[in-house]
């Protein structure tokens, strides 16, 4: 390679590295501008993996099928149950004259890609809406997906729970066991730090705790796969398969206050 | 040169913005960079480093590192495909 032209590149990747004074407007002004191209394509993504899912995946599909539409009775049944339970409360509430208040004040954002990195998602959304770095992020079901990290004018970034970075405070629900969510990458995330003495079981569902001061308690985060006890251990851990599904998100709502 | 990096430039940006979207458990960027440089003798050295920097700039921009690790990435990782593909590689000869 001649040495004017190592030069230049040289020089280039210097101009490069410079540019991270200016990072965020660097990234702000790609974004802005990819923004509405972005946002077609991620719309399109469904049925694209739709389509290749159909193909490569035939038989586990069938499977899935048959044990939905089992899961599908089943939910009937219990929904059924529910209806009754419903009216029940809903009269003991007006007995009672109490009303729940709104639980937070939120804000709707569009998914609208995703980083490069691991466990990084982009939002239409920026400081323009009123967003701040670390608002928690979550879904229209209250599922708990992430934080803000990082606010350009128009859109922000949101790191998710599943992020190697993030850990946080969580509890057991029904179980009276405390841990700590920690994000193993690849939207894998693993429960840790929970007392020995502790009974929790697989398909437990782990929720937000307010203790970190993070996010807020309540939010779903996952049902736990598999539990890992040692006895030499002072605290078991367990796998947790998190409720999102990265693929079918499309709006997702931002925790004002 | 000028029309072949604006033309990168164009297929780099398209292909980001469908890694970042549509394909995102694939490093649509990274094979592209790679495919170049295997076709190094079609495409010519500067042009496959040229692809490696463009590449990396907008792997840069659209995910959260320091912006210009990943051009250093790939342009070490071309000039190094190179000089193997170079030294160590030959074209196939036909006899007719």
């Amino acid at each position: 390679m001649p040495k004017r032209k190592l030069i230049i590149f040289a020089v280039l990747i210097l101009l490069i590295f410079s540019l991270n004074i200016f990072q965020q407007q660097v990234r702000g002004f790609f974004y802005s501008f990819s923004h509405p191209i972005q946002k077609k394509l991620w719309g399109a993504g469904d049925n694209i993996a739709d389509f290749f899912l159909g193909i490569f995946k035939k038989d586990a599909l069938l499977i899935e099928n048959r044990e939905l539409r089992t899961e599908n009775q089943k939910l009937l049944l219990e929904l059924s149950e529910l209806e009754t339970l419903k009216e029940e409360n809903a009269e003991l509430r007006k007995a009672l004259d109490i009303g729940l208040p709104e639980d937070f004040q939120l804000a709707l954002a569009r998914v609208i890609a995703r980083d490069v990195s691991q466990d990084l998602i982009l939002i239409d959304r920026g400081s323009a809406d009123g967003l701040r770095e670390d608002m928690a992020i979550i879904t229209e079901e209250k599922v708990l997906l992430g934080r803000i990290i990082e606010v350009n004018e128009n859109s922000a970034k949101v790191s998710l729970i599943s992020h190697q970075d993030s850990s946080f405070d969580v509890e057991v629900l029904g179980k009276d066991a405390e841990g700590l969510i920690v994000g193993q990458g690849g939207q894998n995330i693993q429960l840790d730090f929970v007392a020995r003495d502790k009974v929790i079981e697989e398909d437990d569902v782990v929720i937000s705790s307010s203790l970190g001061g993070l996010y807020p308690r309540g939010l779903l985060v996952g049902l736990i796969k598999e539990v890992q006890k040692d006895d030499v251990e002072p605290f078991q851990q367990a796998e947790v398969t998190p409720f999102f599904r990265l693929r079918q998100l499309k709006s997702v709502f931002i925790i004002l206050k | 040169m000028i029309k072949k990096i604006l033309l990168l430039i164009l297929l780099f940006y398209f292909l980001i913005l469908l890694q970042t979207t549509l394909f995102f458990n694939l490093p649509l960027v990274i094979i592209a960079v790679i495919l170049i440089n295997i076709f190094y003798r079609k495409v010519g050295f500067d042009t496959a480093m040229v692809s490696a920097f463009v590449g990396g700039f907008f792997l840069d921009i659209f995910s959260s590192g320091l912006l210009g690790i990943w051009v250093l990435i790939l342009m070490a990782v071309s000039f190094c495909l190179q000089l193997i593909l170079q030294k160590y590689v030959r074209p196939p000869v036909f006899k007719t």
